[in-house]
């Protein structure tokens, strides 16, 4: 049976992650994109968890979990590369 | 469930890696709310999978509430972390674009201040150095070199500021022939050629294609004007931030504006120059004109006196004594006035007045006959080459003058060598263009014979370049030059319709280029040589006419010994009165050409109207175009010039009075 929480959760990600996406396009930061894809893996995530709850739930509860784990890793990559372009160019600054 | 904890734990992994990524932000750059921001979302994330894990775990199911709320929270942290990034990427932007816009500034700044310059400074080198200083004065540049290269992609002038040792390293290798391809390529382009870190030449100075060796150039482009190129400006700057690439542009437009300003103000420098240049020649050439007049003038006056000396002179000869004081005496006169004969005709041909008797000659026979003097007339130290191209076209001028317009360039030449050297006198064919004309005033396109007598002696400086060929003007002891050869020779050349140039430095040598005009005909065979004959007379009546009374006295003198019946007269007045006085009219008006109030030929105008078959002989001191301008359509055999000798008076007067009636007169 469908759990109303997640329900809700995947109710709210949704029309979040549209804003999201467009958003996205328009910041060209360095890692950005990285954490975009992050956020839309997560997304995956809270709906492979409401689809396990109707049908083939040993399949989305595998997808749910990599999808997890994909978020973790795409968000550990996109941060990293977004620190290390702050401290490039706060050394820039600091130079100037 | 081992690979569910394991996927988990990679999720976790990562969003602690992140944490620690996002701690280690720097606020200034990033923004603190956007770290916050961020470290909220992680957290949300955070909480989710160690719940995840920990349910699978088996450990509790306590924390599923939690992780709902998480997963609520989630998307929106999301939201609005990267709104949060949003903001600070456009308040990076702005203060980029601030910076862009006081940065351009600067250039435009620094292009003023070049403006300024452009107009006042008038020396390319200075123009160019103090162009680089200002653009590395700003902020903008860190180095800046500007390099002008020749027809031959030599390097005429360079100039830096900045960084300049590598760059004078790229100076040394376009002098040996190695141009940057960076500067091959500004130089084939219209716009400045930006140059990307990942084009610039290989770091490693060994590296055999590394000419510039990180010389550091992200700008270069062509200073130019109405397609010519005469070089290249380069500027390098600091590393640049990746959010300024886009100030690179505009900085390129305003550098390629830079150096077309500078362009054009070296294409006004040139033009400077070259009219500096004409200027200089043409008031050379006016002093020249001027003193040739001068000289001209005196040469005239001179060879009236010369006439009365020398006729009197031979008149005197026979009649002295075989030896003795009076014959000694009037054979030392005699020689005296042939020395100031020939200081007149030098003096003519200076001022290019000299009666020239061209004839078509092959340069390379002249100068083959040439060597052969000049071998016998130079010292034994001084080595003597003679080459003449093998095709060597022919020149029309008068062969006497040539010679000894020669003759006087080998002299000067040996007295250059007072310790020995070699003389080369080498003649070839040349085709001059037009801007050979534009660069020397007195040359004119077409084809040439050049004649380059050249020697290894002691050379001139400029001052007495400039005045190698004023007349009286000599370097020589006193006693040892008249200071005249040189001015002959400019002036026979000149007066052949050629040009005659010299090229020296102290201590290299001297180099005498003439260019005489090359003709398209056949050499003019030798004329036979004349039997002297006896003074001819006769018995008709001959009307003289000649304002300097000693000239007049000698002619009437000279032609009642012939046996001639001769009236003198002063001037057209007085000869009109004889001429209708007379009882028979004469059959001959002896006149000089010009006279004050009526000249000579006006004179012969007015009689020849009331006798048609009166013949006409002029005499005068001028020859060559002064004295054709004043008797143009007349018979040429009409002008007996002046020096003359009693002997030539008579034979000019017999083969006028045996001639026909000259139809000018008619």
């Amino acid at each position: 049976m469908f759990q109303q929480s997640e329900l809700v959760c995947l109710g709210l990600a949704v029309p979040l992650t549209v804003p999201i996406v467009l958003l996205a396009r328009d910041v060209r930061l360095p890692g950005v994109r990285l954490l975009v894809a992050a956020a839309i893996a997560a997304l995956a995530a809270t709906t492979f968890t409401v689809a396990e709850d109707i049908l083939w739930f040993p399949v989305f509860n595998a997808l749910e979990h990599a999808s997890y784990a994909a978020a973790g890793v795409l968000a550990a990559v996109g941060c990293r590369r977004l620190a290390a372009w702050s401290r490039r160019a706060d050394d820039k600054e600091a130079a100037r | 469930m081992t690979w569910h904890v394991a996927l988990d734990a990679v999720a976790l992994a990562g969003i602690v890696v992140a944490v620690v990524a996002v701690l280690r932000m720097r606020a200034r750059r990033a923004g603190g709310v956007v770290r916050w921001l961020l470290l909220a979302t992680l957290a949300a994330y955070l909480f989710i999978a160690g719940a995840n894990t920990v349910e699978h775990l088996g450990l509790t199911d306590a924390l599923d509430p939690f992780e709902d709320y998480a997963e609520i929270l989630f998307f929106p942290f999301a939201l609005f972390s990267l709104y949060a990034l949003w903001v600070q990427q456009e308040l990076l932007r702005r203060t980029q674009a601030e910076r862009l816009a006081e940065h351009l500034n600067q250039v435009l700044r620094s292009i003023q201040q070049i403006n300024q310059l452009i107009v006042r400074e008038v020396d390319r080198q200075s123009l160019l150095t103090q162009s680089c200083s200002i653009l590395v004065e700003s902020p903008s540049f860190s180095g800046a070199w500007a390099v002008l290269l020749d027809d031959g992609r030599r390097v005429t002038i360079s100039a830096e500021a900045g960084a300049t040792e590598q760059l004078r390293r790229v100076a040394e290798a376009i002098d040996q022939g190695r141009l940057p391809e960076c500067i091959e390529r500004a130089l084939g382009a219209q716009a400045t050629v930006r140059i990307a870190a990942a084009d610039r030449c290989p770091p490693d100075p060994g590296a055999t294609d590394a000419i510039c060796s990180s010389c550091g150039v992200t700008l270069v482009t062509r200073i130019g004007h109405a397609g010519h190129a005469y070089g290249v400006l380069a500027v390098s700057h600091e590393a640049r931030d990746p959010l300024a690439a886009d100030a690179e542009k505009a900085e390129a437009e305003l550098l390629g504006e830079l150096a077309d300003d500078l362009g054009l103000a070296l294409h006004k420098l040139a033009l400077e120059h070259e009219k500096e240049e004409a200027e200089a020649q043409f008031r050379q050439a006016q002093k020249m004109e001027a003193v040739g007049r001068l000289a001209g003038g005196l040469a005239h006056d001179l060879r009236n006196q010369l006439t009365v000396i020398n006729g009197y002179s031979d008149l005197l000869l026979p009649e002295a004594p075989a030896e003795g004081l009076w014959r000694e005496g009037l054979e030392e006169i005699r020689k005296a006035a042939q020395g100031s004969e020939h200081l007149v005709r030098r003096l003519l041909a200076f001022s290019r007045k000299q009666e020239l008797h061209p004839e078509v000659l092959d340069v390379g026979e002249l100068l083959r006959e040439l060597q052969k003097t000049v071998s016998k007339t130079v010292r034994e130290d001084v080595q003597v080459s003679v080459h003449a191209a093998e095709d060597l076209g022919r020149i029309e001028a008068d062969r006497g003058q040539l010679d000894q317009a020669l003759i006087n360039l080998v002299i000067n030449a040996q007295d250059a060598m007072p310790n020995g050297g070699t003389l080369a006198i080498e003649a070839s064919n040349v085709d001059l263009d037009a801007s050979c004309g534009e660069a020397h005033q007195e040359m004119r396109a077409g084809p040439h014979v050049l004649i380059a007598v050249s020697d290894t002696g002691v050379g001139m400086d400029h001052a007495t370049r400039e005045h190698c060929f004023d007349p009286f003007f000599t370097t020589k002891e006193v006693g040892k030059g008249t200071g005249l050869g040189l001015s002959m020779v400019h002036g026979f050349v000149r007066q052949s319709g050629g040009a005659v140039y010299v090229y020296s430095e102290p201590g290299l040598g001297t180099t005498f280029k003439l260019y005489m005009p090359r003709v398209d005909k056949q050499k003019t065979p030798p004329q036979a040589a004349q039997a002297v004959e006896p003074r001819p007379g006769g018995t008709e009546t001959i009307l003289v006419v000649e304002d300097e009374e000693s000239v007049r006295r000698l002619a009437v003198s000279v032609l009642r010994r012939c046996g001639y019946t001769v009236m003198g007269a002063c001037g057209a007045d007085e000869a009109v009165a004889l001429f209708r006085g007379a009882s028979a009219g004469p059959h001959l008006l002896l006149t000089d050409v010009i006279m004050p109030s009526v000249s000579g030929p006006e004179l012969a105008d007015r009689l020849t109207a009331e006798q048609p078959d009166l013949k006409v002989l002029y005499m005068s001191g001028y020859s060559g175009p002064s004295a054709d301008r004043h008797i143009a359509g007349r018979r040429p055999a009409d002008l007996l010039p002046k020096p003359f000798s009693p002997d030539q008076l008579a034979r000019a007067v017999r083969r006028a009075l045996d001639g026909p009636v000259s139809t000018s007169h008619l």
